[in-house]
């Protein structure tokens, strides 16, 4: 995907019209600005000049105020789910804009602001973390805005000869807190928002979603687009169900790499095809890449995997299934089951000390030198007969370690 | 004409309040929310590398730093507006090397709403706020008062 795909891929569509609303905010301002200051388009009398102007807490404050109640006077366009939630976003929206013109104006604003700004971010977690939304940049990003504005509500300023710095100290923590407490739910709300997208990822499932196209957990399924963009990045998910030719051609791949992947059933085949083990090497899903078969130019080849999963432990090993892997980052895999065969690719921090890896946060952040990087994309195909399908992302690990401990083959056997 | 603006800013220029803030308390609550990714990224490395704790060290020794800069940038420290100033910087060097590196053609860099305001506008908000301080430092003793 392109920069500017990946980027509109993180916006839900019903939140295009808050972007525009603030896309257009600066050049409201700048003709605001340029009504009052021209006297040939002056539309108003001039005013008399303020005698003060806020200080740099009170027009930040108001600033970000302002930009959560546009946010929240918008949202309704895009997001029409009742008049209770309208009423609710307008009700937020209108509160926030009061509190923004306060703020600018010098008159008490930080209780306020807080009670609204910790019921509007309770309320945000509680969607997300219910499965009623899934977590996309414009909400993020707004949680952000309100967590910023919370910071400055909950951390007194500092007074000449009166440090407050027990309050201040407080105010910090709780400011921590809370973006911690935020980032972690967000993150936790989009994998498993990720993982209810492994319903009907299987052939069969799938068929069972063309005969009911109208199937609510289908159509949650395949609606699926990791709109967080915090471990995983996938493409627009089509809105239309697979046909059944997509299905076969699904269930043909399936097949196809069962068969041609069962001389890897035992371990030692597989590393003596080129397959490295990885360290510490044991575990219920663990990847041997043959960097040989990532750089052979063959794509979605099932005679040549460019890795195979693995559950190893206790002395055993199970062939799980093979994950495809593009090799260049940002081209897009080829999908003959149309929706069931949906590719993905993960951000993550590389970190230099010590060397290891981690996930990218919902705030886009890394650890401390750490470079944030996406993988070409793959696709998982599993070879045993999981519950999650052919096609989930990952398979349940209970599972994994019933079936392992009943298929299992020692690894030296040959 | 637009001479309502020049006797705006030729007049004297005083806060309203005295609870208003300013820029650094703002710096300071920008680097609290930059602590807070830091934690995040520094647990969620962790959890994933095994629970080894030595994946905290360095987000821990950076969330160390960027506490007491910023703590020491509202006292009007110079030495820590220009500290904070060159962890930013860094910051931003980091991101311009992360775009850089996408040019390889085994890796990427997702480009996304939240990652350009955490990664380019905030860090560049507080250089832009520090820089301001810094003379404001050196200035007359109102503009102190009132350095925005």
């Amino acid at each position: 995907m392109s920069p500017v795909q990946t980027f509109a891929v993180g916006i839900a569509p019903t939140h295009v019209p808050v972007l525009i609303a603030l896309a257009l905010l600066p050049v409201l301002v700048l003709w605001r600005r340029r009504v009052r200051t021209n006297p040939l388009v002056r539309l108003h009398p001039p005013q008399p000049q303020p005698q003060s102007r806020p200080g740099a807490v009170r027009s930040w404050a108001a600033w970000l105020l302002g930009i959560a109640a546009i946010v929240h006077l918008v949202l309704p366009l895009g997001h029409f789910n009742g008049p209770v939630l309208t009423a609710a976003f307008l009700g937020a929206g209108s509160a926030y804009a009061w509190l923004a013109v306060r703020a600018y104006e010098g008159r008490s604003w930080r209780l306020g602001s807080a009670l609204l700004l910790g019921a509007t971010l309770v309320a945000y977690l509680v969607a997300t973390g219910g499965g009623g939304e899934e977590p996309d940049q414009v909400g993020i990003a707004t949680a952000l805005v309100e967590l910023a504005v919370l910071g400055l509500c909950l951390v007194p300023v500092r007074r000449p000869g009166r440090p407050r710095r027990m309050a201040r100290l407080l105010g910090g923590a709780g400011t921590v807190g809370a973006v911690f407490l935020v980032g972690a739910i967000i993150w936790v709300s989009s994998f498993a928002a990720h993982a209810a997208a492994d319903v009907a990822t299987s052939p069969q499932q799938a068929i069972g979603g063309v005969a009911h196209i109208s199937d609510h957990a289908h159509d949650h399924a395949h609606g699926h687009a990791a709109r967080a963009q915090a471990g995983v990045i996938m493409r627009p998910a089509r809105p239309e169900p697979p046909t059944i030719e997509q299905v076969a051609a699904a269930s043909e791949l399936a097949a196809a790499t069962r068969l041609a992947t069962a001389r890897y059933r035992n371990l030692a085949d597989a590393l003596a095809a080129g397959y490295e083990l990885p360290r510490p090497g044991t575990g219920t899903d663990v990847h041997l890449e043959n960097k040989a078969f990532q750089k052979d130019g063959r794509i979605l080849d099932p005679q040549r995997p460019e890795m195979l999963v693995y559950a190893i432990d206790g002395g055993r090993a199970t062939l799980l299934g093979v994950v495809f892997v593009m090799e260049r980052a940002g081209e897009p895999g080829p999908e003959p089951g149309g929706p069931i065969t949906r590719w993905h690719a993960h951000n993550i921090c590389l970190t230099a000390l010590p060397p290891g890896f981690g996930i990218v946060t919902p705030f886009g952040s890394c650890p401390a030198l750490s470079l944030s990087v996406t993988t070409p994309e793959m696709m998982h195909v599993w070879v045993v007969d999981s519950p999650d399908g052919a096609f989930a992302e990952g398979l349940d690990e209970a599972w994994v370690r019933a079936y392992h401990a009943e298929h299992g083959i020692p690894v030296t056997a040959r | 004409m637009p001479a309502p603006r020049t006797q705006a800013a030729s007049a004297p220029y005083v806060s309203a309040r005295r609870d208003d803030g300013d820029a650094a308390d703002v710096v300071f609550v920008l680097c609290l929310l930059q602590v807070g990714f830091l934690l995040l990224a520094a647990v969620g490395e962790v959890l994933l590398m095994g629970g080894q704790a030595a994946y905290l060290l360095v987000p821990f020794a950076k969330v160390v730093l960027l506490l007491f800069f910023a703590a020491k940038a509202v006292a009007r420290r110079p030495y820590a507006l220009i500290g904070l100033i060159v962890l930013q910087c860094l910051t931003l060097l980091g991101f311009g090397v992360q775009l850089w590196a996408s040019l390889l053609p085994m890796i990427d860099y997702t480009v996304n709403l939240v990652g350009l305001l955490t990664n380019l506008a905030l860090p560049a908000a507080v250089v832009f706020l520090c820089a301001r301080l810094l003379p404001a430092r050196r200035g007359p003793a109102h503009t102190l008062e009132l350095g925005r």
